[in-house]
């Protein structure tokens, strides 16, 4: 084949028609390139036009809501007057989960009163009820960073997907909703929860300001080995201090170098602590 | 038979052979650029909805220490230490290296800093020059803060010493002038994190230009293209080198190349290795091929990763001068790895590195400056000869310019569609009048470079020569 094409090469016609085929077909691949880039550009800057005035009528509704200036009536009353596509719906969500974190007691609770009373959280419903993956950790977070517990048993589902962003979302999410209690279920037995998910999920437990229940223990007898670790790491980070001579005496059960590592680690900090309190 | 017809049929072989190269060349960079895009397609999908915030409250998170040589840079020490120690994560320090500036950097960085001489024992782990001496600062803010003072060896020895002073498992190599995104290594710990079967041993991150960027202490505020034309160019140069190159050999796991002034090791492996090699100006390549050989010599699964979100932006040569001695370097640096692990070379037993990713290295990018240099001397005696076939001459130039301008706008076209950092219309104009103009004013400079690489290599030319940063306090609000 190679001396086909050295020998097509070397008859100048087919060179030049060659040469001349390749510059059509790069110039208007170039152009094809240019408009998408300039289509793109424009559609950018008029999405950003729309954006800035969304948030600034968003914007105008929350903080009525959340000081109190309108009821959650008042301000659904508006809402619902408002002529509204897509992107308003997620930038309303994205806004009440932001205020949602930053603020507490009964802000918090306006916030997702009228998360659910709007058609947002029907909104994000519908998402995780979407075929596409994206849509549905996007209504998983969305609905677990909103405690809609109605939506528990729809996100346990989820557990079962077969996408691993949408399982892990799930996992967050559930425990997010449920607190620690959930990893005794068997359903979390069999996934393997990576560092980056234990550090989302130890996150998450502490921007909720999760209660721990009496006895945490009986996950560090997990056959899960991440399970334990994402044990381990709760006590350690949360302080559990009750749990501590379990936590010592756990990981006879790991398997794996690098879960023994990490939990020797654990075991180290906490020891060291133990010793600079007695000291 | 006169000479002229003597010389036909071997014009014929030669178009031929041009032509050859030329398609290959081409055919490589779609290929390269179509698994690049989909290897970004998949990253933006894995990483869509990450919150690299929740890293932060891992006690666990990998430690890391930024390791930064500094050579002359008492113009941007101070800025660029403070935008250092503003990074956003737990587990870090951050270590500076004095590499025997002959300006004021020490006295810069002691004054602004609080330094003074800690009594830590330097223990050279891979040799090095002398060091004089270790400080920390005696001012709690800056307690991240590790400044070390050495005898003039060069930036692989200034790097070997900060990776004999660090304690942390993993170390980020970096240009003390770059500015960091500040959540460069929430970004760049996540692989370490993900992967468990395989060991990773390298991060490696994109650099982008940041001439003409608005930068207030020490952090990046907005991004504009250039108003350099020679810099504006990089920036296209850059943004195919890392969007639409890199990030395809990483997807094959045949990355060779980590940039020396961004990215982060595993620093067991590095010191298993020996360090980085002081002999060579191409240390960071030289460093990637060694430790993937190491890796596989020694049996061991692992993994090369690459992000290629923009993370580090650096300061970009403005006049002809610097960006020649800049890329004769690079050659310089090239062909001495090549040349040290020249055994890897379509050797089974390397894999993808050595079936691909050398000879892809030592055909396209040591030898293409060559070729084409040869080609046109040729080119010129066949024109004196008057058998020049023009027709062909001419259409080979259309097609090779409009290549490189089409390949430019696809660049254009991913950074636009992923990380959109050039937000107005006047930059996205700019830098389509740099890819039209790049192929006349700046590839032959590129060529010229390299020639100039290779002709100082053969003279016994090693060292770095230097390179002056205008800083970017000029630009800065």
């Amino acid at each position: 084949m190679y001396i086909y094409f050295y020998k097509a090469l070397k008859n100048t016609d087919l060179t030049l028609l060659f040469l001349i085929t390749g510059i059509i077909l790069f110039a208007l691949t170039g152009i094809l390139f240019l408009c998408a880039t300039l289509i793109k550009r424009k559609r950018k800057l008029i999405k950003q036009k729309k954006k800035q005035v969304y948030i600034e009528q968003i914007e105008a509704m929350l903080f009525a809501l959340i000081f109190e200036q309108l009821t959650i009536k008042e301000v659904i009353a508006q809402y619902w007057a408002i002529p509204k596509d897509n992107l308003f719906k997620k930038l309303m969500i994205r806004s009440v989960v932001s205020l949602h974190q930053n603020y507490t007691g009964n802000q918090k609770l306006i916030l997702e009163q009228f998360y659910t009373k709007s058609d947002l959280s029907e909104y994000s419903l519908l998402k995780l009820r979407s075929i596409w993956w994206k849509h549905k950790v996007e209504g998983i977070r969305d609905l677990s960073a909103l405690n809609v517990t109605d939506a528990i048993p729809e996100i346990r589902d989820a557990l079962g997907h077969n996408n691993e962003l949408v399982k892990k979302e799930a996992l967050i999410g559930l425990i997010s909703l449920e607190g620690i209690t959930l990893m005794n279920q068997s359903e979390i037995d069999q996934i393997d929860i990576d560092d980056w998910s234990q550090s989302c999920i130890i996150f998450n437990m502490k921007r909720k300001q999760q209660t721990f229940p009496e006895d945490i223990t009986y996950l560090l007898k997990s056959r899960n080995e991440s399970l334990v670790l994402l044990a381990a790491r709760i006590i350690d980070f949360f302080q559990l201090y009750t749990f501590y001579p379990a936590l010592l005496q756990s990981g006879m059960q790991l398997t794996t170098v690098k879960h023994q590592q990490d939990l020797a680690r654990i075991k180290e900090r906490i020891k060291t602590f133990i010793s600079n309190e007695y000291d | 038979m006169n000479t002229t017809e003597q010389l036909l049929p071997l014009m014929h072989d030669f178009n031929a052979v041009i032509m050859i190269f030329a398609v290959t060349v081409m055919s490589s960079y779609i290929i390269l650029a179509a698994i690049s895009t989909s290897a970004l397609k998949e990253y933006f999908r894995r990483n869509r909805f990450v919150r690299y915030n929740s890293l932060l409250a891992l006690p666990d998170a990998p430690s890391i220490s930024l390791i930064a040589p500094a050579y002359n840079e008492g113009k941007t020490i101070q800025e660029n230490v403070h935008s250092l120690l503003s990074i956003n994560y737990n587990n870090f320090n951050v270590i500076v290296v004095n590499d025997g500036s002959k300006d004021n950097s020490m006295e810069v960085l002691t004054k602004a800093f609080d330094l003074i001489l800690s009594d830590v024992a330097y223990i050279d782990t891979v040799p090095t020059k002398m060091v004089k001496g270790i400080y920390v600062s005696s001012n709690p803010s800056y307690g991240r803060l590790i400044v070390v003072d050495k005898e003039n060896g060069g930036k692989a020895d200034a790097l070997n010493t900060g990776i004999n002073v660090a304690r942390n498992p993993y170390v980020v190599c970096i240009d003390v002038d770059c500015i960091m995104d500040k959540d460069v290594l929430l970004k760049l710990a996540k692989p370490f994190l993900e992967s468990s079967c395989k060991r990773v041993i390298a991060t490696g991150g994109v650099v982008r230009i940041a001439n003409s960027c608005v930068i207030k202490s020490g952090k990046l505020v907005s991004v504009h293209a250039p108003d350099n034309l020679l810099a504006r160019i990089q920036v296209l140069e850059y943004l195919r080198a890392f969007m639409l190159g890199r990030m395809a050999w990483a997807k094959m796991d045949g990355l060779l190349l980590i940039s020396g002034a961004f990215g982060m090791f595993d620093r067991e492996i590095v010191l298993a290795c020996g360090g980085y090699n002081t002999q060579t100006v191409g240390e960071d390549m030289e460093l990637v091929v060694r430790m993937r050989r190491y890796m596989i010599e020694q049996k061991q699964p692992y993994t090369v990763q690459y992000i290629p979100d923009p993370l580090c932006w650096t300061e970009a040569p403005e006049s002809y001068k610097i960006l020649i001695k800049q890329r004769s370097r690079w050659t310089r640096g090239t062909f001495e790895t090549l040349l040290l692990h020249r055994k890897i070379f379509m050797n089974p037993k390397y894999g993808i590195l050595g079936m691909l990713s050398y000879p892809y290295w030592m055909l396209y990018e040591y030898w293409a400056p060559i070729i084409e240099f040869i080609g046109l001397i040729i080119t010129i005696i066949f024109a004196c000869s008057g058998i020049l076939n023009w027709t062909f001459f001419g259409l080979l130039l259309i097609f090779s310019y409009i290549f490189a301008v089409g390949f430019s706008l696809l660049a254009i076209y991913v950074e636009e569609s992923t990380f959109k950092r050039y937000n107005t219309f006047k930059d996205l104009r700019k830098l389509l009048l740099a890819a039209l103009i790049e192929p006349i004013i700046f590839h032959p400079v590129t060529v010229y470079a390299a020639l100039k690489g290779n002709w100082e290599k053969i003279k016994g030319k090693n060292g770095w020569g230097d390179m002056t940063r205008k800083g970017f306090e000029k630009k800065t609000i």
